[in-house]
């Protein structure tokens, strides 16, 4: 043991994904030989269930109240360092509470923050639902000692590292029980497709709208491609797809390990947020995957023969009449378009999957089916996400960055 | 009573979809052989009326026979089996077992034909050897509980299952509450029935073995669900099980169950038996939510009950 503890911040409320880069971060500092403690809203408890971490849990009427615990482990604790998993949220939520977040800068002890988007890149200005904006603050141009996880920072990043879970096939006797379980009949193909609370919670009518309407239009894409395509579909809810039938399975949140098991056991991981922690996974099962993103503003029905081909379907101008306005995402359902475009430029994560605007219903029939049913598309699909797991697989681990950095 | 319970193996020779442990999500054995035979070792003398073996599949562990030696060895004067009864098929194996100390043998019994256990086992001629493996223990003179997880492919056959297992000489026939975790948690909503369906078949069920003099319990169902048969919830008699489960040694094997496995919600906030039930698997709440919950108001009728699906007090 080196005698050197941390604290972990992990305040997400609605989502497991920058508890899970936290917790991965921990694992490997407890394994280099250093003490590590959570400090963690309830919404992200689950995700730290059966870590083996020491957990302080806060809940939502607790949240004031943070900032005189953070005081006192400060004060008491003998901290090595105060770990922020991740920057936004723990802006975000302290914010939200009334606090002032920079206050943890005054601590005398180091400060790493988990840098999930890389704010040297986009700015501190993100766009949600079009029209807002969420300015998510500047000081983390004060911290000097920042984690990047590779995806979806860029692998060039100062304090960049591997964050994708190693390769790891399901065996094929767990993959037939899984399907069989499912309901998946041999010559169907199944589509994973994932949410998170925050993707349910909105309280913004844009969002709702968008939120609600977007599933039935990937559906009806999917629905179209073909009888034997299902959609399995993880989430906290379950979505309202009109006339899927048994050909939808909801399930609730499942645990790390069984979800590795999960998408190892289907044909396409389908995502709707290009930078859900949840790709990591299926890049390392050897799933494809293809990402729906809307780069586009559609006011009205006039202006859909500029974005989609020949106008669109019958059944898109449909669809549209429901959920017009629609605004650019990359994040659904909140956006993020404009605020992620410098991030994934000519970043190779968005170069290893297979990105198609939601808009284009050809290319997405075209791109689903071939992921699906062509065995050579998809051995070029995971051949190429190979390629880009190999190439951050040579990255610096978080330990040796979190090293590095407490030198 | 008190007793030991050890989880002897991950492998399984069925692939049972609703596996609360997970067996077919498993390649490879995760149990270290000497973790069980130190848990053996460290108890003995120590007043453990019984040890329970499970798995997985129990029997299919390459040292099985020699873990039951290692147990009457030590001195704990019975073992407990549960089992799919695959194994017991064969006459000198069942002989073999009963020889060495298992006095009451637990045998999952899903359906009742082929053609409702064995897709649900994922072992094709399953059924018939379990169907075998039982009446091969009963001929020995041993007790048989038989364990019927109910699910919505066997939640019809019910009362068919309660005959076929007095048919065949079962002392005890106990009903399971799905428990929505190991393999089931992969596509729960096509495996778990709604409690009103469950009554609709299960009630026969019960009456049917009631009526042939057998033995009846019930396991892992909220009271709400099943108010009318208060009195054969499983865990209504005081028991003490010390765990063995994946290296981890579980105290109290009741209070893992009620602490970490299900939880309480509105409904239960006034529910006077609230603390004997232990609340709702957690998982089935996520998927269901808790409209079909209510509170009972008035304390039950207590019924006499054995002790539970760990450990069994000897008739």
């Amino acid at each position: 043991m080196s005698g050197r503890k941390h604290l972990f911040l992990a305040l997400s409320r609605k989502g497991w994904g920058e508890t899970t880069l936290g917790l991965t971060v921990a694992r490997q500092v407890r394994d280099a030989g250093d003490t590590v403690s959570f400090m963690a809203h309830s919404g992200s408890m689950p995700a730290l269930a059966g870590s083996g971490f020491e957990v302080q849990e806060i809940p939502d009427h607790a949240l004031p109240l943070i900032q005189v615990w953070l005081d006192d482990c400060v004060a008491n604790d003998n901290l090595s360092s105060l770990v922020l998993s991740d920057f936004l949220t723990t802006n975000y939520t302290l914010t939200r509470f009334g606090l002032d977040p920079e206050r943890i800068l005054d601590y005398d002890l180091p400060i790493i923050a988990i840098d999930t988007w890389q704010y040297a890149l986009t700015g501190s200005t993100v766009d949600v639902y079009g029209a807002e904006q969420w300015n998510i603050g500047t000081w983390i141009e004060k911290v000097d000692r920042r984690l990047v996880p590779v995806p979806i920072g860029h692998p060039a990043s100062q304090g960049a590292y591997r964050s994708l879970p190693p390769a790891a096939s399901v065996a094929s006797s767990v993959r037939r029980h899984i399907r069989a379980n499912l309901g998946l009949k041999n010559t169907d193909r199944a589509v994973l497709f994932c949410t998170a609370g925050w993707q349910h919670d909105k309280p913004d009518a844009e969002g709702r709208r968008i939120g609600a309407a977007v599933p039935k239009l990937l559906w009806q894409y999917l629905e179209n491609i073909g009888p034997e395509v299902r959609l399995i579909h993880v989430g906290p809810a379950p979505l309202m797809l009109e006339g899927a039938g048994d050909r939808y399975l909801w399930m609730p949140a499942v645990t790390p390990d069984n979800f590795a098991r999960l998408v190892g056991s289907v044909d396409l991981f389908l995502s709707l947020n290009i930078s859900a922690t949840t790709i990591g996974a299926a890049i390392a099962a050897g799933v494809p995957v293809l990402v729906v993103r809307n780069s586009r503003t559609v006011a009205t029905a006039d202006d859909v023969g500029s974005v989609a081909a020949n106008g669109g379907s019958a059944s898109l101008r449909s669809w549209l009449t429901e959920a017009l306005p629609l605004f650019p995402f990359a994040v659904w359902p909140l956006g993020f378009q404009r605020f992620l475009a410098p991030l994934l430029a000519h970043n190779p994560y968005a170069g290893a999957l297979h990105v198609v605007e939601l808009l284009d219903e050809t290319a997405f029939a075209n791109i689903a089916r071939t992921l699906l049913f062509d065995a050579a598309c998809r051995e070029e699909a995971v051949g190429r996400q190979n390629a880009y797991a190999a190439d951050v697989h040579r990255l610096p681990s978080a330990a040796e960055r979190f090293g590095a950095y407490l030198q | 009573m008190r007793c030991l319970s050890i989880h002897l193996t991950d492998l399984c020779n069925s692939k049972c979809s609703f596996c609360v442990v997970g067996s077919p999500l498993y390649t490879t054995d995760s149990i270290d052989e000497h973790d069980v035979t130190q848990f053996l070792r460290d108890h003995a003398g120590q007043g453990y009326e019984a040890v329970n073996l499970h798995g997985g599949e129990a029997t299919i562990h390459p040292r099985f026979v020699e873990i039951l030696e290692l147990i009457r060895s030590s001195g704990y004067p019975e073992v407990h089996l549960q089992t799919n009864g695959i194994s017991l098929a064969r006459p000198e194996f069942a002989r073999r077992t009963v020889d060495l100390g298992v006095r009451l043998f637990i045998i999952s019994l899903h359906g009742d034909s082929a053609g409702i256990q064995d897709p649900q086992t994922g072992t094709p001629g399953g059924f018939a050897r379990t169907v075998q493996g039982i009446k091969n223990v009963k001929a020995l003179g041993a007790r048989v509980r038989t364990n019927t997880v109910v699910t919505r492919t066997n939640v019809g056959h019910l009362p068919g299952i309660a005959a076929l297992a007095v048919d065949a000489g079962v002392d005890h026939i106990n009903f399971s509450n799905l428990h929505p975790v190991g393999s089931a948690i992969f596509g729960l909503s096509r495996l778990v029935p709604a409690f009103d369906e469950i009554r609709r078949f299960l009630y026969p069920a019960i009456e049917t073995s009631l009526a042939a003099g057998r033995r009846v319990t019930l396991e892992g169902f909220p009271y709400c669900t099943v108010r009318e048969y208060a009195g054969l919830h499983l865990n209504n008699e005081y028991r003490d099980i010390r765990m063995l489960y994946r290296g981890r040694v579980i105290d109290s094997y009741d209070d893992f169950m009620n602490d970490v496995m299900r939880a309480y919600g509105d409904p239960c906030a006034s529910c006077t038996v609230r603390e004997a039930c232990g609340g709702v698997y957690k998982q089935y709440t996520d998927l269901r939510g808790w409209a079909e919950f209510e509170p009972i108001l008035m304390a039950p009728a207590s019924g006499g009950v054995e002790a539970g699906q760990m450990c069994e007090r000897a008739d």
